[in-house]
């Protein structure tokens, strides 16, 4: 993509009122956008606004370092790459004020428990449960253990889709636009070729779910 | 994980433009770091809300005290040139109706509920699996309908419908594809 208009006039302006014009310009043409993306991290009309100051006066410090950093290579458009940018220095402006997230982790299934419960969702032991006997138990470390070994023998494509499916609980319909499918349904043919294959490789190697 | 995926990388995943070797990698990088995942998916949901590309007064004025305050040496004495914009452009479209439910996973009997849209004459209705087949079509002047207990749906299975609103003769508008399940 070539860089846009706007953009090419501020990063080529050579006199202080030209860069105040095209600056104004270039705040005016992106400013729904910025304050967007601002308030999604933080839906408070006065918080948002704040981030959004803030945003603004990075992006213009430095003598625009930040937007400098575009580079028109025929790939992106703009405007994702300035969400991307600019979200990234909202998160960063909330991480010094409050820290870094933890909690995010805690809430996440493990897929390969997931995994377990599509396999045989009837008869495999839940892991980790306290009426599960431990011959139970050794098979569902078993079973996670090959399930593990074959995931990681997936193609990248195949493991990020598992992983926004069942770590990240995506829908379908967002998985489809985040991956680029054309519709959910060609999200959840490829998913359950996936569990379908998954199953095969795990009774080749002797653990068959339905005997657990 | 330390070295994170670059803005130009993510763009580009998002844009769905990147060349296929680079994208084995950063599809790679994704599917093992949960952060860049959750940037990723954040982003996509800013992407997919933006607003249209239009000027506004009152982030202008904004944007022209930000600038004052942060560029100091610029000098600063022509008034906000943008003209204001005191309402909303005319809505000229039909408002497409929104399947309100079911959604995720719902109980029997199931009954698909959804938004009115303004001289509807009729809505159509389907249900598919995840394959994409038509499991049941229906038309009603209403905006509920049930699906007969004569359609089986599998616990656990995913299915998807969709309501069409008829406003005119030949003209229509279709809701969003919503998903579902039954426990």
């Amino acid at each position: 993509m070539p860089r846009p208009y706007e953009l090419d006039a501020l990063l080529q302006a050579d006199s202080p009122l030209a860069r105040e014009s095209a600056w104004k310009a270039f705040v005016a043409t992106y400013s729904r956008l910025l304050i967007h993306t601002a308030r999604a991290l933080d839906s408070d009309y006065d918080r948002a606004m704040d981030a959004y100051a803030y945003l603004l006066e990075q992006l213009a410090r430095d003598d625009f370092r930040r937007l400098r950093a575009y580079t028109p290579d025929n790939r992106s458009k703009f405007t994702t790459w300035l969400v991307v940018v600019a979200r990234r220095i909202c998160v960063d402006r909330l991480r010094v004020r409050y820290g870094r997230t933890t909690g995010a982790g805690s809430v996440r299934r493990r897929l390969a428990d997931l995994l377990t419960d599509e396999l045989d969702p009837a008869t495999t032991p839940v892991p980790d449960s306290p009426t599960t006997n431990p011959e139970s138990k050794l098979r569902t470390r078993e079973l996670r253990d090959a399930l593990t070994a074959a995931l990681a023998r997936l193609a990248p494509r195949d493991r990020l889709l598992l992983k926004l499916r069942y770590e990240d609980d995506l829908p379908a319909r967002e998985i489809g636009q985040l991956m680029h499918f054309p519709t959910p349904f060609h999200v959840y043919r490829r998913l359950n070729a996936l569990l379908e294959d998954l199953k095969t490789t795990l009774q080749k190697r002797g653990i068959d779910g339905s005997d657990a | 994980m330390t070295d994170h995926l670059s803005a130009e990388d993510l763009a580009s995943h998002l844009d769905g433009v990147l060349p296929p070797g680079e994208r084995t990698r950063v599809d790679q990088h994704l599917a093992e770091c949960h952060e860049c995942r959750a940037e990723l998916i954040a982003a996509s949901r800013v992407l997919r809300t933006k607003p249209g590309r239009r000027r506004w007064f009152i982030p202008t004025t904004i944007a022209a005290a930000a600038a004052a305050a942060v560029l100091v040496l610029w000098r600063s004495g022509t008034d906000d040139t943008f003209p204001p914009q005191y309402r909303e452009p005319a809505v000229s479209t039909t408002p497409a109706p929104i399947g309100l439910a079911p959604r995720g996973v719902t109980a029997a009997p199931v009954r698909l509920i959804w938004t009115r849209v303004p001289h509807a004459e009729r809505y159509r209705l389907t249900v598919f699996d995840s394959t994409g087949a038509v499991l049941w079509e229906s038309q009603t002047t209403d905006t509920s309908i049930a699906v007969p207990r004569s359609v089986q749906l599998r616990p656990r299975a995913p299915y998807f419908w969709q309501v069409e609103a008829q406003t005119s003769w030949n003209r229509s508008i279709k809701s969003d594809v919503v998903e579902f399940s039954r426990p």
